[in-house]
């Protein structure tokens, strides 16, 4: 809930000026831009309140690829891949990539959420 | 098919410049003229690659299938081509991963290699091809004698290694590998039943 409730998170209907597209996640959609993309959800249809930890459909594909929390952290690398590097997308063929921030450069105003928690077991 | 000449001087030349189409499309596509990479181009020009890497691998272990099958032996002429082609289309998957991709940063490229374990099978797979390229001319065969057929066995491997790279590499849609992996199982499995019935019929007096 407090993650819920924090300004960050955003329930989406419009992006760029225009309602939001299909692929996008119309008619509503959800924005934690201090997490891994794949808990942004789209296409919300409903919205339980529970009081146990449920599980996403990443989780369930790959449980230990795809945790609850994902959060944006640079020094916890996926499996298969490391999160340390970034390269923007439209940056081109050629470009750099860029170091990842942890919680995605949010850290001011979501970090105190996680004090305490091992952020390497909930990844 | 007939004469030595005329693979040599124009089916050759013509089946190398098909072999080469897919990697001039990546060029065109590139600079907009034919497709477009998309959003994520250096990924995509790393799957092109790699795909076709695959797929000329399978494709240069049909040449002896078909050759017994269809008794045209010339088919033979053209395996070394295609093979190397498969080789070109991996160290270009390489070659795009570690210059575009990775940026030459070694650190990051020593922790994939050596802890990603999709990518160690990978780069032992283009390890076997690099060695098999270099050894890939006559004069090469001459000198190595015995051991340049047991190193050119390595396609098999390669094949396998292959297949279980890109398995291993894909989020949750195995279809593609799996495709390849029947592909590879029939191509192989066709040499096993093949060399047990020749043995059968040398067996019999």
């Amino acid at each position: 809930m407090a993650e819920a409730t924090n300004p960050l998170t955003l329930l989406v209907v419009g992006l760029y000026g225009y309602a939001l597209p299909n692929q996008n996640g119309a008619p509503i959609r959800l924005i934690v831009p201090w997490k891994y993309g794949f808990k942004g959800i789209k296409a919300i249809v409903k919205i339980s309140f529970v009081d146990y930890q449920p599980k996403n459909s990443w989780q369930m594909a790959q449980s230990n690829e795809y945790g609850f929390y994902a959060n944006v952290n640079p020094s916890v690398s996926h499996p298969r891949w490391s999160q340390a590097r970034e390269r923007r997308i439209g940056a081109g063929l050629f470009a750099e990539k860029q170091p990842t921030l942890m919680f995605n450069g949010y850290g001011e105003q979501v970090a105190h959420l996680y004090d305490g928690l091992n952020l390497r077991r909930n990844f | 098919m007939n004469t030595l000449a005329q693979i040599r001087f124009i089916w050759k030349p013509i089946v190398f410049i098909v072999c080469l189409v897919p990697a001039v499309l990546v060029v065109t596509d590139a600079f907009e003229i034919t497709g477009r990479l998309g959003a994520n181009p250096i990924e995509e020009i790393q799957d092109r690659f790699g795909n076709w890497a695959l797929r000329f691998i399978m494709i240069t272990l049909a040449v002896t299938p078909l050759r017994k099958l269809t008794g045209r032996n010339w088919l033979v002429r053209f395996r070394r081509m295609l093979g190397l082609f498969a080789f070109f289309y991996a160290f270009t998957h390489f070659l795009v991963w570690l210059l575009l991709d990775q940026r030459l940063l070694l650190s990051a490229i020593a922790e994939d290699i050596f802890e990603r374990p999709f990518i160690t099978i990978g780069f032992t797979a283009l390890l076997v091809l690099v060695a098999m390229a270099v050894t890939s001319t006559l004069g090469m065969r001459k000198r190595l004698g015995r051991r340049w057929q047991q190193l050119h066995y390595g396609i098999y491997a390669v094949g396998a290694l292959g297949v279980w790279h890109y398995w291993w590499q894909v989020k949750l849609d195995i279809g593609e590998p799996l495709i390849y992996a029947c592909i590879l199982a029939a191509l192989l499995g066709y040499r096993l039943w093949s060399s047990r019935r020749d043995k059968r019929r040398r067996a019999r007096p």
